[in-house]
């Protein structure tokens, strides 16, 4: 096992150059893990592991030139890697913004690893990572944490420092991983003097080498880093990792011609497979990228991963928060698209697990504005009644389906009927709406908007503005969440306290307070 | 022949084929105004001259003298596609006029662009010669030089709605005369409330503006002779309730 390490630690160019067919090129000067690492999308026997090479983090192609690096990885069993498990070489290539995915398989289930990366003489931090349980595993509990929405710009990202503390076996970030708009050169209302931005970050991402510079400069947080290092993700996008509130292939400008905005698409998408934990399978071709997958917690739980965004109808009435849009109850409108439609309902009919976990962007419990009567926002599952009828008639059928939500930068937690008009009928599954890490900024616990919104909507059984994440631990039966808040954003080191705690029964879904 | 011909073709190696990108920018030739906010901008245009998609990079180099918002251009390219990308260029207050020039680059093709940097004449307006132009916040949509360009269609906004006050701030690197201060706004969600500041050890207001629906509207104040000027924003007329500045013109 020492070996192992020995073989690492002291390097092995000339194996190194063989392994690796690209020109050999001098290390990089200073150190290149200023990215931090991580890990995603945990199977039984293995995970993603992922880093990216940026010495000068700020610069365009993060300070390297046009060349490919080999880099090292190790995954061991114990955190000063004496039981080094499985090791290998792995390529930053240029073309792929020098990012580094290496798809670890052979390792046992439900078992915590650690993994580092070495190049040269660098070697990156060191990760903590969790294999799922064996597919025919009877887990007794799936601990997991929901959160989303972490504009750079509107604070610190405080809520990663505790989720990192947290002991999670998962987590789900629900998209607005970055945003597209401009970060001045002290980081908005971060107001850091240290950080002294180049003016590039002031224009709007749309080509590849600007998201590149973006995907740079949110990975050099500490806090993101510490998050992704203590716990392997599962990512799905929402909005802004291309540009907001736009539907598959309409931009939210109307005189964007959709040609146009399939190029700034395909250069949004593939910068984000290069910065995220995802298998060369998620890879974008050109402005397609296949992003929604089933993760499994041995028959405890399976999780779908969804994408509503690539593939949806453009939202009904112009968008907005309307009332009286008769278009969105239109046939044939559709929030996930014909074929990943198919592929959940197929998947929830024939569950083999105790839960179904869904994790996705826009709120689906319907939610009504109040004033006018009746608005809804047409961006979210509200403006795409017919996919949510389908999804919860089958709900209704097939017991313990949860729903995980982001977008909205409030925490709500719902109850979901097939007829939401309907207050007297018993749930059929419930939703956990996660606040935002930051957007929005400090938050209030109490927000008037929200309280009309319960009053029009008496399944919305919780809500809060604050700042936070979602802490859910699944058993057998029973679904806990923990409203976790922080007081503050704009200001770094707030400490988090639980707001509120809910719990639903598998079997009679519905949340009550724990 | 025709046997020795293909044994030739076989055995010869490959000559290397054009890339399929073709690299043009426009214009060919840029005079740059010094001061942050007389920029110009190159447009660089990538051609997927191919049958299939390809990824494509433009690179650009310039001398220390010269400021360029960005140094790359990196873009997905469907087949047969040009992408056109504009590249913010320009120069300090106090860069030496002179001629400079500009590298843009892609895979092995380049071409260079002459820029003629000059000052601005003692004619222009003091917004022209302001050594910075600063705001509290912008959007990569409306940045802060939008209200020093002399286009009035084009305006600034500050980045937090709601909040207030917003500043917009020109500082120059030599005392200047200031006793008149022309602020034009949108007509929608323009300016209502604000006051003109100088700098004077502490920021002093000389004149005030409260309920301005108005597109354009001029303040005049005593001479003062500062370094640093600022309009200082309190309220605008609804729409998204956020400061819209068009243009800023002191003298």
């Amino acid at each position: 096992m020492l070996g192992r390490r020995g073989l690492f630690t002291a390097g092995s160019a000339a194996l190194v150059a063989a392994m690796t067919p690209m020109p050999a090129r001098a290390a990089p000067a200073g150190d290149p893990f200023t990215l931090g690492v991580a890990s995603g999308d945990p199977l039984p026997e293995g995970v993603v592991l992922w880093t990216r090479l940026a010495p000068r983090p700020f610069e365009p192609t993060g300070g390297l030139p046009r060349a490919d690096y080999p880099v090292k990885w190790q995954v061991a069993e114990d955190e000063k890697f004496a039981r080094v498990v499985k090791d290998g070489t792995a390529t930053a290539a240029a073309a792929y913004g020098h990012s580094v995915h290496v798809d670890v398989h052979g390792l046992r289930p439900g078992r915590d690893y650690f993994y580092r990366f070495r190049t040269d003489r660098h070697v990156s931090p060191a990760g903590r990572t969790r294999t799922a349980p064996a597919r025919t595993a009877k887990p007794e509990r799936l601990r997991f944490a929901v959160a989303s929405c972490q504009n750079y710009t509107d604070g610190w990202f405080t809520a990663h420092r505790h989720l990192a503390a947290e002991d999670l076996d998962v987590l789900f970030f629900l998209g607005d991983y970055i945003y597209e708009g401009a970060v001045s050169r002290h980081g908005g209302d971060r107001d850091d003097a240290s950080l002294r931005l180049p003016d590039t970050f002031e224009l709007a991402t749309d080509t590849l080498d600007l998201y590149r510079m973006r995907y740079a400069l949110y990975r050099t947080d500490p806090d993101l880093q510490a998050a992704h290092a203590a716990v392997p993700w599962a990512l799905t996008w929402d909005d802004h990792e291309v540009e907001d509130n736009y539907a598959a292939a309409a931009s939210r400008h109307d005189d964007v011609p959709a040609a146009d905005f399939l190029v700034h698409r395909a250069n949004a998408y593939r910068a984000y497979w290069e910065n995220q934990p995802l298998r060369r399978p998620r890879q974008p071709a050109g402005p397609d990228m296949p992003l929604h997958r089933k993760l499994r917690f041995g028959d405890l739980a399976d999780a779908y991963v969804l994408d509503t965004r690539q593939y949806r109808t453009d939202q009904a009435c112009g968008d907005g928060i309307l009332a009286g849009c008769r278009q969105r109850e239109e046939r044939g409108r559709t929030l996930l698209g014909p074929g990943q439609r198919a592929w959940l309902l197929n998947g929830l009919a024939t569950s083999e697990v105790r839960w179904n976990l869904l994790a996705q962007q826009v709120m689906m419990a319907e939610c009504r504005y109040g004033g006018e009567a009746g608005r809804l926002d047409m961006d979210k599952w509200d403006g795409y009644p017919g996919d949510r009828a389908a999804i919860l008639a089958t709900a209704a059928r097939v017991p313990g389906t949860v729903v995980l939500t982001g977008d909205i930068h409030f925490n709500y937690a719902a109850d979901l009927r097939t007829d939401f008009s309907r207050p007297e009928t018993p749930p059929v599954a419930v939703e956990l709406v996660g606040t935002s890490v930051t957007s929005g900024g400090d938050g209030l616990d109490a927000v008037p908007k929200l309280q009309q919104q319960q009053r029009y909507s008496p399944h919305l059984r919780f809500t809060n503005g604050q700042r936070g994440y979602v802490r859910c631990e699944l058993t057998r039966d029973t679904l806990r969440a923990d409203f976790r808040v922080l007081p503050h954003v704009t200001r770094p080191g707030a400490p988090i306290t639980t707001r509120a705690t809910f719990v639903s029964e598998r079997a009679r879904p519905g949340l009550v307070t724990a | 022949m025709r046997v020795t011909a293909a044994l030739l073709c076989a055995l010869l190696p490959a000559l290397p084929a054009p890339g399929p990108v073709h690299l043009t920018v426009s214009p060919q030739s840029l005079p740059v105004t010094t001061g942050p906010c007389n920029a110009r901008n190159l447009s660089v245009r990538l051609a997927n001259t191919s049958t299939t998609p390809v990824y494509a990079d433009a690179e650009l180099t310039a001398p220390d003298a010269l400021h360029l918002q960005r140094t790359l251009v990196s873009t997905w390219l469907p087949a047969g596609w040009t992408s056109a990308v504009p590249v913010r260029v320009s120069a300090a207050t106090g860069t030496p006029p002179g001629d400079y020039r500009i590298r843009v680059s892609s895979g092995d093709q380049h071409t260079d662009v002459p820029v003629t940097v000059t000052a601005p004449p003692p004619t222009a307006g003091l917004t022209t010669r302001a050594a910075e132009v600063t705001a509290a916040s912008f959007r990569a949509t409306n940045p802060i030089c939008a209200a020093a360009d002399g286009d009035p269609a084009t305006f600034w906004t500050d980045g937090t709605n709601r909040v207030w006050p917003d500043w917009f701030q020109l500082d120059w690197h030599t005392s200047v005369t200031v006793s008149r201060a022309e602020v034009r706004t949108p007509a929608e969600g323009g300016l209502r409330d604000w006051d003109v500041q100088v700098w004077t050890g502490a920021w002093q207001t000389v004149a005030s503006v409260r309920g301005n629906t108005a597109t354009t509207r001029t303040s005049t104040f005593p001479p003062h002779q500062v370094k640093a000027l600022r309009l200082l924003t309190l309220a605008g007329n609804g729409v998204g309730d956020m400061s819209r500045l068009a243009e800023f013109t002191v003298s």
